[in-house]
């Protein structure tokens, strides 16, 4: 398309903006290092907020300059475990737990052990042990877990329990008249997805990765 | 307010302004913007500002599912960053070309009622990032698969006057609007630039 002569000199000199790209770079290559730092960082955001400490004043009682904290706040690098424990030490908090697979395998209840993360995500109970939630999106990145009582699948059997699973938690969900009811001892499960560019809110199956408590679609 | 300068997110696709009174050291609205979204600090001031309008019936009942179920902040600002993070990564692989056939048509969502209701303009578009997102840019979408973008902001009430600082984005819309199509106002240096070329 041949542009007026005006609309030709903006676009001939506008500056090149290297910045924004240097910076989604950053925060890119920090979301896929781990996602759930940043949502260990958004509590900590929180905790600052709510008792009126600043990065400057984390940065001293932790021992790091208030640009580590500015940058881990702004994404743009992530928290180690040992700054975790630094920041629990010296606010007195704690920011993670350490879980007890042992204690948590003799436990059946789990309703409160996963905190939902995404917006759109329910919890489903899914029986004897295990957690999932729904999404309604495509792109779901899981949540914390305190306390992940999910059995470990064995590799080999893994994929056959899935579908199994699916194929089950497909049959169990056409008898349901609201997904919210939505129940199964299993981790994987059908629900209906909305997407930006699909509205139709078809089935897809969604299931939970038990180790990582990740869920993708399949 | 002058429009001071234009920035090249994507040759010959993705503009966006700077301000004078708004510049933030020069920072262009599209970085401004995604520089705030993913910054939990700020946002979590936002949200704190805003509690009132993040914790009413519509945004409960969307995000929570109930609507006298309060949306947490934390909640809140995860979901603004894994928004914001999706739409940054759709525009970097756009840069990087590797999105083949895609381009930004498929990627800003119109939303054109939200600014006709606000403005007699047709040309003004709001674009959101995904449905039921709070995110919006404003843009000038001059043809196709060519966007001005003027600003954009965090929009938790039905009308944008309602929204923090999202009265000023019809007034930046209009000068975007201008330097394109009208009397531009803008800086006499950028100016003087401009007709040099012609």
């Amino acid at each position: 398309m041949k542009l007026n002569p005006h609309i030709q000199n903006i676009l001939n000199n506008s500056k090149k903006d290297t910045e924004w790209k240097k910076e989604a770079e950053e925060r890119k290559s920090v979301r896929q290092e781990s996602r759930k730092s940043g949502m260990i960082a958004t509590q900590l955001a929180y905790f600052m907020k709510t008792n009126g400490i600043s990065q400057t004043d984390l940065g001293k009682l932790v021992g790091v300059s208030p640009q580590h904290i500015s940058k881990i706040l702004k994404g743009r690098e992530n928290l180690t475990l040992g700054t975790i424990e630094k920041i629990e030490s010296a606010l007195k908090i704690e920011l993670i737990k350490a879980v007890d697979l042992e204690a948590a395998q003799n436990h059946s209840n789990t309703d409160t052990a996963f905190q939902p993360q995404k917006s759109s995500s329910r919890i489903l109970h899914l029986g004897t042990g295990s957690i999932g939630v729904t999404i309604e999106k495509t792109r779901f990145y899981g949540g914390s877990m305190s306390n992940p009582l999910t059995p470990a699948f064995v590799n080999d059997s893994y994929e056959e329990m899935k579908q199994k699973a699916i194929k089950t938690a497909h049959e169990r969900y056409k008898m349901l008249s609201s997904p919210r009811e939505f129940n199964f001892e299993s981790e994987e499960c059908l629900m209906p997805i909305v997407t930006a560019r699909n509205k139709s809110r078809q089935l897809k199956k969604v299931w939970v990765e038990s180790e990582g408590f990740i869920s993708e679609e399949i | 307010m002058k429009l001071i300068d234009t920035f090249e997110i994507l040759e010959g696709v993705l503009y966006s302004v700077v301000y004078d009174e708004t510049s933030y050291g020069g920072v262009n609205e599209f970085r401004r913007l995604l520089n705030q979204w993913t910054d939990r600090d700020y946002l979590a001031d936002y949200f704190f500002r805003n509690r009132e309008k993040l914790q009413s019936r519509f945004w409960n009942e969307l995000i929570n599912g109930d609507p006298g179920a309060d949306v947490e902040i934390t909640k809140a600002i995860n979901w603004t960053i894994e928004e914001a993070s999706e739409f940054e990564e759709e525009i970097l692989k756009l840069a990087s070309g590797t999105e083949k056939g895609k381009t930004l048509d498929d990627i800003f969502k119109p939303l054109h009622k939200e600014i006709r209701k606000e403005s007699d303009n047709a040309e003004f578009k709001a674009y959101g990032i995904y449905d039921n997102s709070w995110l919006r840019f404003y843009a000038i979408r001059y043809s196709e698969n060519l966007y001005f973008i003027s600003g954009g902001g965090i929009k938790l009430s039905k009308k944008m006057q309602e929204s923090e600082g999202l009265d000023l984005e019809l007034v930046k819309l209009q000068k975007v609007y201008n330097y394109l199509f009208n009397d531009p106002e803008i800086d006499s240096d950028l100016l003087d630039k401009l007709e040099g070329e012609i």
